[in-house]
């Protein structure tokens, strides 16, 4: 006897019997070819349902959330090329004032 | 009688005791269910300094800054940052503060779709430079002791590698991931050529739910002894601030930029880069061995997100020549937060740190 209330002894005896198991099958062929097919078929009703939800905004005349997410894409985009461009400005400024001081 | 009670004045403590107890049980475990009464978190005062993207640096004001160069803490790009600030007592930064450095903080607001494009290389090549000049500025230093905990570890070794020439005085990386070859369930997802297209969220980026499941499968049964050690101690007041306080934060995830996650997959995890000298940014090969700063590796031996043998590599990696390794009793988190942190993982850090810092005048 370890002192341990008995509810940690049944629960650690538990715990060594389950645990290891539970970490051998999550990392198991099956388990991760599960994951994999898992992620692939909820990407694939996403698209889905987004493709249907776009036939019927655009019926009405209407955005649809695709069109939204599209935007918001080429918005970031913009932004980032915003921001290589001040970088890049910064940069030049930076060298520039050295080159004044020198 | 059994349990030493032995007169009528113990059974009557006992039984108060008891009651007192399941009083508690009953008040905090409401509070659980109701999830009122939860902590504040991350209270050190501090300032923005410069923020450029997703990209923050904070200072924590301090007047009790009696050494310099800066210490700048790059944090990881997963989760958030006020686990280095957990609660007043139990700070990472408040330590550091009370040993007298400048601390300043590289942090990361949550990702959207405007971070989905960046590349290791706008981190390595873009974030950190710039925060470090701007860290070395705002303390009118020349150097600064950078300092990297898990992801921001990897961050901070990919421009040290990539920057032989940075101006850093020292680099201390904690739990940080480098021979990916030992990293179980994630090095098997990328053999089973993880379908990184199908997790991306709309914005592009890896959603935070799950970066979540994916450390819940690390240890499946983690949480179920969470919840039964909580039960066991719901009665302790201080438990439960703790409680809510660390599984708050280890929930709290945030998106992962969609294009450094692929590149981290592919090419950190998958081709084991930093071991195989196979990491390119921008297109030149970048090598551990060209990092020759002054470096701490700090490993924590039960860390079950970054376990030892894939962080222990690191200082034969390396090329410097100052190089120590600091291993530690303590799991990924323990060694910021709670006791161990406090007794042994932070003031062996600060020793380090001092070593290699010089007292300003005040």
């Amino acid at each position: 006897m370890d002192g341990k209330p008995l509810f940690w002894r049944v629960f650690d005896k538990a715990e060594e019997v389950v645990a290891p198991r539970l970490e051998d099958a999550v990392r198991s062929d099956p388990f991760l070819a599960a994951l994999g097919l898992g992620a692939r078929a909820r990407a694939r009703l996403r698209r889905d349902v987004e493709r249907r939800s776009q036939w019927l905004w655009h019926l009405v005349n209407l955005p649809a959330g695709s069109d939204v997410t599209h935007l918001r894409r080429q918005v970031a985009e913009l932004d980032r090329e915003l921001r290589q461009v001040s970088i890049a400005l910064e940069h030049a400024l930076a060298e520039r004032r050295r080159d004044e001081v020198d | 009688m059994a349990g030493g009670l032995r007169t009528p004045g113990d059974v009557i403590g006992r039984v108060r005791a008891d009651v007192e107890r399941n009083a508690l049980r009953a008040r905090n475990g409401i509070k659980l269910v109701a999830g009122v009464g939860k902590p504040r978190l991350g209270q050190t005062p501090k300032d923005l300094v410069w923020s450029r993207g997703h990209a923050q640096l904070w200072r924590y004001r301090s007047d009790r800054v009696t050494l310099q160069p800066p210490l700048l803490i790059i944090f990881s790009l997963v989760s958030k940052s006020y686990v280095l600030d957990l609660q007043p007592g139990n700070s990472f930064v408040e330590h550091l503060q009370s040993a007298g450095f400048d601390v300043f903080l590289l942090d990361w607001r949550e990702a959207d779709e405007r971070q989905a494009g960046e590349r290791l290389e706008d981190y390595a090549d873009g974030y950190l430079p710039e925060a470090v000049a701007h860290t070395g500025e705002a303390a009118g230093a020349d150097t600064v002791n950078l300092f990297g905990y898990c992801y921001g570890g990897v961050l901070s070794l990919l421009y040290a590698a990539h920057h032989p020439d940075a101006a850093l005085r020292s680099l201390t990386v904690m739990a940080t991931p480098v021979d990916f070859s030992k990293w179980g369930l994630w090095r098997d997802l990328a053999d089973h050529e993880l379908p990184l297209d199908a997790i991306l969220d709309e914005d592009g980026n890896v959603p935070a739910s799950t970066i979540r499941q994916g450390f819940r499968l690390l240890k499946p049964t983690g949480e179920i002894r969470q919840y039964a050690t909580l039960l066991d101690n719901v009665w302790n007041d201080a438990y439960v601030t703790a409680y809510q306080a660390m599984t708050g934060w280890s929930n709290d995830h945030v998106p992962f930029p969609g294009a450094a996650a692929r590149q981290t997959l592919e090419m950190l995890v998958r081709d084991n880069g930093f071991v195989c000298d196979r990491v390119r940014l921008g297109g030149d090969l970048v090598r551990l061995s060209d990092i020759r700063f002054p470096l701490l590796t700090v490993i924590a031996e039960r860390d079950h997100i970054v376990p030892e043998p894939v962080a222990a590599p690191l200082p034969e990696l390396v090329g410097s020549e100052d190089n120590e390794v600091l291993r530690l009793d303590a799991g990924h988190v323990g060694l910021v937060v709670g006791r161990t942190a406090a007794k042994i993982t932070i003031p062996r850090i600060i020793d380090f740190l001092k070593v290699r810092s010089e007292k300003v005048a005040r």
